[in-house]
């Protein structure tokens, strides 16, 4: 284990280069597409052993809630986050990602295997301009690859798997984001009626 | 968050920035084991944290063999405590530390060397979660925090140690780094010196802004030894020679009690490794105890 360890820490300080050239592909502009209906925002996922996790209310009374499949609802509380507002689940299932509109940060819980939520901490912020508090996110997605995307209404942050900020994707248009998805191989984010999508390089990357 | 796997970590490892076969460094005396030196007590400990929430890591106390039962020891914590402690890696802390206090180089002093965090997955499939770049990375008092309300009482229960910054160090690697120099700066009166080897003054998480708030701040009671290599990293992040380079002119700025060793080195711990007794000879020298 500690072996392990050592070798997990040497790692990760080399391991600090994934930047935006590694996600964007240079001649894939953002494109309509008229036959990709993305709904959302996320405001609901399912969890292990039945259990869903879910945004509930509107506005500033926004608040998650966790949702058993035996018994009532389990209001989500942790100081700090101030308006969750969309959620994804990693592709283990073992890490839920919440976005804060009142805050600057993306959350991130761990999902235990009874389904509820705890090790609650602001691990991926949200870098917005100085003197604005409220990020106003709308729509959180993982990729398989663990990398996470978080919409906010007029730009795209993506973040490595370990929560470091990668860089900030140009909206496709001046309209707000409504709502976002990934398949880690397309950003696809609808504003309004409109669908756009970018084709983006995969993570990690596919053995030749 | 994800994890790489354990061979994907292997080859990374081998492959990026742990190997610098090219580099000039080969360690000296001091970072071997030399007959006659008696050696310190190195026992291991696991802390869960309530700072940072459920987070679970490995610690190793040190104590020399000098150590007197119930003096409060001087001491220092290092970042990545494993590597540091690695008698075979590149640090070698505890048989720099065995050799220094023999030789009355340094204090008779302690250390306490700390891993990052992890969140231990619970679900069957599911990576554990590292906490490493925002334990380290963020540029907050919440490390000075985790250190002063959980670690330190903790390993006062077993081992006494001293209360006044002089007698605290604390040093790391990269964003372990940032990290040491940020636990002085925000908190200068429970830590007073300062080991960075190849800092990430870079923005991570905005830890870039540092050298110019070092400039327009109040001098801090704060020694700082720092090292870095020319061939040290440039990505997305920042460029880390010259990031150092702000912090090493930011600090002569401020007339601060530093030293920069600027070597050729790359993202690795060769040339801090190598200098770590003079690092610890110059970050201990003149050091006196008051009762």
């Amino acid at each position: 284990m500690t072996s392990f360890l050592t070798l997990a820490c040497a790692t990760l300080i080399c391991a600090q280069d994934l930047s935006l050239a590694t996600i964007l592909l240079d001649d894939q502009p953002w494109t309509a597409r008229r036959d990709l209906p993305i709904k959302g925002p996320t405001r609901q996922v399912n969890g292990p052993d039945g259990s869903t996790y879910a945004i509930v209310g509107e506005g500033a009374k926004r608040s998650l809630e966790h949702r058993p499949a035996q018994g009532a609802p389990v209001s989500i509380s942790v100081v700090g986050l101030v308006t969750p507002s969309c959620l994804a689940l990693s592709s283990d299932r073992g890490t839920l990602a919440v976005g804060d509109a009142g805050g600057k940060h993306i959350w991130f819980f761990r999902v235990n295997a009874n389904g509820t939520l705890d090790a609650a901490d602001r691990c991926a912020t949200l870098r917005l301009r100085p003197g604005v508090l409220a990020s106003n996110v709308v729509d959180v997605a993982y990729d398989s690859g663990g990398r996470i995307f978080a919409a906010l209404p007029g730009e795209i942050h993506a973040f490595d798997p370990i929560a470091r900020a990668c860089g900030v994707i140009a909206s496709p248009s001046a309209a707000p984001i409504d709502s976002f998805q990934t398949n880690g191989e397309l950003l696809m984010v609808r504003q309004g009626s409109s669908v756009m999508v970018r084709m983006i390089q995969p993570y990690p990357k596919p053995k030749s | 968050m994800h994890r790489f796997s354990l061979i994907a970590l292997a080859l990374v490892t081998l492959s990026v920035g742990w190997s610098s076969a090219a580099e000039p460094y080969k360690h000296g005396p001091d970072s071997e084991r030399q007959p006659g030196v008696p050696q310190g007590k190195v026992t291991k400990f696991t802390h869960t944290s309530k700072v940072f929430p459920d987070t679970v890591r490995d610690g190793w106390t040190y104590v020399p063999a000098q150590a007197e039962a119930g003096k409060p020891l001087p001491f220092m914590v290092f970042q990545d405590g494993a590597s540091y402690m690695n008698e075979k890696g590149d640090f070698r802390v505890t048989v720099v530390m065995d050799n220094l206090i023999h030789k009355k180089e340094i204090p008779v002093m302690a250390a306490i060397f700390l891993n990052p965090g992890t969140v231990p997955a619970t679900l069957p499939n599911a990576k554990p979660r590292s906490n490493r770049s925002f334990e380290y990375d963020t540029v907050s008092d919440q490390y000075a925090r985790f250190l002063e309300s959980e670690i330190i009482p903790e390993i006062n229960k077993t081992i006494p140690l001293r209360k006044d910054p002089a007698s605290r160090g604390i040093g790391g690697i990269s964003s372990g780094g940032i990290c040491a120099f940020v636990v002085a700066w925000e908190r200068p009166d429970i830590f007073g010196k300062v080991l960075s080897h190849v800092g990430s003054f870079t923005n991570i998480r905005g830890g870039d802004v540092i050298p110019g708030i070092i400039r327009k701040t109040e001098k801090k009671p704060i020694r700082v030894f720092l090292q870095e290599g020319s061939n040290d990293l440039d990505n997305l992040h920042g460029n880390w020679p010259l990031a150092n380079q702000q912090m090493a002119a930011a600090l002569k700025f401020m007339k601060y009690d530093y030293k920069f060793e600027y070597g050729e080195g790359g993202h690795n711990g060769k040339h801090g490794g190598v200098i770590m007794p003079e690092s610890l000879r110059w970050l201990w020298r003149d050091y006196t105890t008051t009762p």
